[in-house]
């Protein structure tokens, strides 16, 4: 890709094709607006970011943008047949209770670009690994692939580009390395991040509770600083959300909706690409989704699902496997061998180690950990006291998998600190508070939808 | 919202969402103080702008610095691209391993990040060059930073 039009047009191009995948149903024009602001920096910044990386692959820059325009046509198409009208979609009914996370959404927006006058440059594995890997991305053009393998490991080299490359094709087109581009490009997550949280709870729960549950996790001091700072994880915790979420969401047999298929399946697809650690999350939110799908649903609507939720996540997913395949670097959480694994794996030290380390982070006690997770961890301990209060929690089939997808995540994430072959103090001194980050989102959706009730459907 | 929806709603949840926004919203706005008073790294130096012009026709520069690196006068950030940074380490046992690399005689910016002071950064410099008789180039910029080149000694081609 050479030259600014096709960066633009790509960029437009992905913007406009979440709006057209989310907003096809007969919903109101404020529920229209939200569907399109909470995917459109998905689609946008990740087109953006695998066309610009298949252009580099490919070696013949004009065939990227016409793979990526033919593949997103195709998604369209996908999501518009058999479009229905939910009953879900009917209790979508333009609340004005969507302006608390807008607001607070556009104000934490403006404070993370103000904080960046100060800041800019991002943190230091921003500047280490991130926007070094955009700056390679763009300096190095169509030789990227003959001068990855010189490239010294310690920049990880291996972190997939979602983020990079988008960067990278942004810079192209200013014609600056400008770090305002590295700054608006983070910012833009925050809002969505917002809405998100609110599409997913409305969809079970009233307008009223979905707010105040998006305002809870936009106010998380982590999901603003790491973000500011350049991090990819909040961003990450968003697809996490979204994939999860709306996988959840089919879960209900009278709410299955080509349109949400069609949205997991970017979601689950983008996780992967843009951090490692969305490679375990998907395989795990995927395994449990079609070990409960094979029940009770007809083989038919079965296949016709799970190729919407295969062809979209592929957006995202030939990139990654590209890039995986070609340039192999390897990671370093894989590189131990067979034997220590399961020598690391039989540690009770090492459980201990790492357990008391999630305790202590998540300890409310702890100033620290007040002033990272504040109101995420008071509305946990709510939660947990509500729902021993009431001795039972109201599992329906969403918060079910919600439920289940946040029990695998955290399972998940304390496995991998235990089998780790880095040092694991540092290990988790270093990185765990923003793998908490990761899932922190999703844990508090499934936590407020399993202590309230599901409204009876809107008859009017 | 539905009349039918709020009667469905659970009460106390609702109610303490709304507390946890608050206490969110007061942590948010510390957080945010905190990070707006965090002070200027010590690498913002208006100096940057002058080394920059010099460098302009050079290939390659190594970044004597930490993780921080430096900053010009117009707020961009000189740093990854060629710097040695000691992060995960001891910078203690990590800088000689640094001044190992400034073999290749390419021309340098460093701080006092290995040292007390930029005056305690020049002496070690010096003591380095000269241990090995190589020839130092060596220009301070303020009182912050310093540009140096170290070229090995010439072999005499008349042994």
């Amino acid at each position: 890709m050479t030259s600014i039009a096709v960066t633009t047009v790509v960029l437009l191009w992905g913007v406009v094709l979440g709006a057209r995948i989310r907003c096809m149903s007969t919903d109101p024009w404020t529920t229209q607006l939200l569907k399109g602001v909470t995917i459109c920096p998905l689609t946008g910044v990740g087109l953006l970011s695998v066309s610009w990386f298949l252009g580099l692959f490919v070696g013949a820059p004009i065939w990227a943008p016409a793979i990526m325009f033919a593949l997103s046509y195709f998604l369209i198409r996908l999501a518009s047949t058999e479009s229905i009208q939910s009953p879900r979609e009917s209790r979508n009914n333009g609340s004005l209770w969507i302006l608390l996370p807008v607001f607070i959404g556009l104000g934490l927006t403006l404070t993370s670009m103000l904080l960046d006058q100060e800041h800019g440059e991002g943190g230091a594995d921003a500047m280490a690994i991130w926007n070094y890997a955009a700056r390679f991305l763009h300096r190095s053009g169509s030789q990227y692939p003959n001068l990855m393998p010189f490239l010294d490991p310690s920049h990880h080299m291996d972190y997939p580009l979602f983020f990079p490359a988008a960067i990278a094709a942004q810079w192209h087109c200013v014609g600056e390395e400008s770090w305002f581009v590295v700054q608006w490009t983070h910012a833009l997550f925050i809002l969505p991040m917002g809405t998100l949280v609110y599409e997913i709870v409305h969809a079970r729960r009233s307008a009223c509770l979905a707010a105040w549950t998006s305002a809870v996790v936009l106010l998380t001091p982590s999901l603003l600083i790491w973000g500011q700072r350049q991090y990819v994880d909040g961003h990450l915790s968003y697809a996490v959300l979204g994939g999860a979420g709306f996988l959840a969401l089919q879960r209900d047999k009278k709410d299955r909706n080509p349109i949400d298929a069609t949205t997991a399946g970017l979601f689950l697809g983008a996780m992967p690409w843009i951090k490692n650690e969305g490679i375990p999350l998907l395989f795990l939110f995927a395994g449990l989704h079609f070990l409960t799908e094979l029940k009770g649903r007809s083989w038919r609507e079965h296949l016709g699902f799970t190729l919407r939720l295969v062809f979209s996540s592929m957006v995202f997913l030939i990139a990654l496997i590209l890039f995986k395949t070609n340039w192999p670097p390897t990671n370093d959480l894989i590189a131990n061998g067979k034997d220590s694994f399961f020598d690391y794996l039989s540690s009770w030290d090492r459980w201990r180690t790492v357990l008391g380390a999630y305790g202590t982070e998540l300890n409310p006690a702890n100033e620290l950990s007040r002033s990272r997770w504040a109101a995420a961890l008071l509305l946990a301990v709510i939660l947990l006291i509500d729902g021993l209060r009431r001795r039972f929690w109201r599992l329906d089939s969403t918060s079910a998998f919600l439920m289940f997808a946040s029990f695998l995540s955290i399972g998940g994430w304390i496995v991998v600190y235990v089998v780790t072959p880095q040092e694991i103090h540092w290990h988790l001194s270093t990185s765990m508070n923003r793998l908490v980050l990761q899932i922190m989102p999703l844990c508090l959706v499934s936590g407020v939808l399993l202590c309230t009730r599901t409204p009876k459907p809107n008859t009017d | 919202m539905t009349d039918q929806d709020q009667k469905n709603e659970n009460p106390l949840v609702l109610g303490l969402l709304i507390i946890a926004t608050v206490f969110g919203l007061l942590q948010m706005f510390q957080t945010v103080k905190a990070e707006f008073s965090r002070p200027t790294p010590h690498w913002a130096n208006p100096y940057f702008d002058d080394l920059a012009k010099h460098l302009e026709q050079e290939d390659s520069v190594i970044f004597m610095t930490d993780e921080e690196g430096f900053k010009d006068a117009n707020g961009r950030i000189h740093t990854c691209q060629y710097a040695i940074i000691p992060t995960k380490l001891d910078v203690k046992t990590d800088w000689p391993s640094a001044f190992k690399k400034l073999d290749s005689g390419s021309w340098c910016i460093c701080d006092a990040a290995f040292a007390s002071s930029i005056d305690d950064a020049e002496r070690k410099i010096r003591t380095w060059s000269q241990k090995d008789g190589r020839i130092l180039t060596f220009k301070r910029f303020g009182d912050k930073l310093a540009l140096f080149r170290s070229l090995p000694p010439k072999k005499d081609k008349s042994k």
